[in-house]
């Protein structure tokens, strides 16, 4: 019989991916074993919500909770920190791998940490990459973001004074969008750019108002998936015709093919795919970042710099997948990762945004300039929950059962995904598109012909979708705060 | 005028009654209750 040790399982991490794994080590390892988490934030954010903190019908309390309470009760080691560098090896002195930790909380900020670990998770989640375009982000001033619930308040208070102008009988434009040609999340900015519609309808302002979708998409409705197709009144439908229609419906301008290559006080400067270079005039602009991963390092145990062997050059770390560069006319669904295992170090994994996918899902683009604008793959919440939870099992499984391979898996390849985007907070005014696909990443070996099952793939807006997204934001935070039965909740 | 404009110009309008069906409660009830069950069969496909 095997006869397991005690074990210390660390998670980097605690976001939707690294959150779920952690709570999912303690469920299932006994007290004899660590889990702990460590991770540079105090809050937990369900980021979707960010989109009504963004235009005031949330507030930052709304969608985030205090990690620390949640871990105290469920008996999780929690480090304020973040991680600057592994040694899977160990170092000269001793064998034990370990990840070199920062402190961030307040008591402590600044001291450094070797943690010993015999398992770890990576789910670091992104680095929010404003650097990318010079001017972008709030932090340089000249436009928006909602990617964290900071950055959503300070959008809706921006917002807020863009509509004391409209009101005041002035002119404005609203720009929303991606703020660099290589961005993910289409459907963030999608969502948030028909929830300021909705907000310029209910304060009666909309007519002196022009909103305008910036996107580095191929087409309306590709979302960094390729699009989408599905059933509907005896036809199969695009997501490009779904999408152009909700634009014509809400009168929303959209600028396709576009790389955003700065960003001035209330001007935008941008390429497209025919290298042409234009620029637009803004008042308002959420613009969202592109992603790399968070940007530590790796040592072995000599103390050799091997970065490059353990993480993809976008800084996201390299998993089960098949990396090797090939033409888009050759990429597979079989080149996408299913246990989200490190190949050099057995007991390291990436969970969530933090592992590095093969290749982008949408077809990969440039500008006769050079210039790449094509969405990078989206990997939402509910593939991060799963994954996260799939790596937490087999970790338990390595521990319990003494398993030498990997014992659960979850591919993108074989999951599908929901994406609400909605507009309004109220029950009987409010409105929303619902989008479901299956599977994420196409499989056209399986579907020959939309790569995806088109009766699991779907299109609908009305308000039942807007209750669902109510429905979610609920759920998942009774979810991440694991009170009672959460584990019975889906991920 | 932009690609995405001219796209946007040529697609599909709603017509009245189906946008009076996006905020019809019964109907939306049953569609609500239809999309709680394409989202549970998803997640329950995507489980492993």
């Amino acid at each position: 019989m095997w006869e397991h040790a005690v074990a210390r399982a660390v998670v980097l991490g605690a976001g939707v991916s690294g959150h779920t794994a952690a709570l999912y080590l303690r469920k299932y390892l006994g007290r004899e074993h660590e889990v702990v988490v460590v991770t540079p934030n105090s809050k937990w954010n369900w980021i979707p919500s960010n989109i009504w903190v963004g235009v005031g019908e949330m507030t930052k309390k709304d969608v985030t909770f205090p990690l620390a309470p949640i871990y105290k009760r469920k008996h999780i080691d929690y480090r304020q920190a973040r991680a600057v560098a592994i040694r899977p090896e160990g170092n000269e002195s001793s064998p034990k791998p370990t990840v070199e930790i920062v402190y961030t909380a307040p008591d402590r900020s600044g001291m450094v940490e070797h943690l010993e670990y015999d398992y770890l998770i990576n789910a670091t989640g992104p680095k929010l990459n404003f650097g990318a375009t010079p001017g972008l982000g709030p932090d340089a001033g000249n436009s928006v973001s909602v990617c964290t619930a900071d950055h959503a308040e300070h959008a809706s208070a921006e917002l807020a004074k863009a509509i004391e102008k409209l009101k005041a009988g002035q002119k404005q434009t609203f720009l929303i969008g991606t703020g660099h040609g290589t961005c993910t999340c289409q459907g963030a900015a999608f969502e948030y750019t028909f929830n300021v519609e909705h907000e310029l309808r209910q304060h009666g302002v909309r007519d002196r108002a022009e909103v305008i979708y910036i996107t580095n998409e191929y087409e309306l409705g590709d979302f960094g998936v390729a699009g989408l197709h599905f059933e509907q009144q005896g036809f199969v439908s695009s997501s490009q015709t779904f999408t152009e229609s909700l634009f014509h419906e809400r009168g929303v301008r959209a600028i396709l093919r576009a790389h955003v290559e700065r960003v001035e006080p209330g001007k935008v400067h941008y390429e497209t795919l025919d290298g042409q270079k234009s620029s637009i005039a803004f008042d308002f602009a959420m613009l969202l970042p592109p992603f790399t991963g968070v940007g530590f390092q790796a040592f072995d145990r000599a103390g050799n710099d091997i970065t490059s062997e353990v993480f993809a050059p976008n800084g996201f770390m390299k998993v089960d997948a098949d990396y090797t560069k090939k033409p888009f006319e050759e990429w597979r669904a079989s080149d996408w990762p299913r246990t989200y295992q490190n190949p050099t170090y057995r007991n390291v994994f990436a969970a969530g945004i933090a592992f590095a996918p093969p290749h982008q899902i949408s077809k990969p683009r440039s500008s006769p300039n050079g210039t790449v604008i094509t969405p990078a793959p989206p990997r939402t919440g509910m593939p991060s929950g799963v994954i996260g939870r799939t790596v937490a099992l087999t970790i338990r499984d390595m521990i319990k059962k003494g398993a030498t391979e990997p014992t659960h898996h979850a591919s993108l390849t074989e999951e599908g995904a929901a994406c609400i985007a909605s507009a309004g907070k109220s029950l009987t005014k409010g409105s929303a598109a619902a989008m479901t696909m299956f599977p994420i990443v196409p499989d056209y070996e399986k579907y020959p012909k939309h790569g995806r099952n088109v009766k699991d793939t779907y299109g609908e807006i009305g308000l039942n979708a807007h209750w669902m997204k109510h429905v979610l934001h609920y759920v998942f935070i009774y979810k991440a705060k694991a009170l009672p039965g959460w584990w019975m909740l889906p991920e | 005028m932009e690609y995405g404009d001219e796209r946007i110009q040529s697609s599909p309008m709603p017509t009245p009654r189906t946008l009076r069906g996006r905020y019809n409660i019964p109907y939306q009830l049953l569609r609500f209750l239809r999309l709680n069950f394409r989202m549970i069969a998803m997640v329950t496909k995507g489980h492993h």
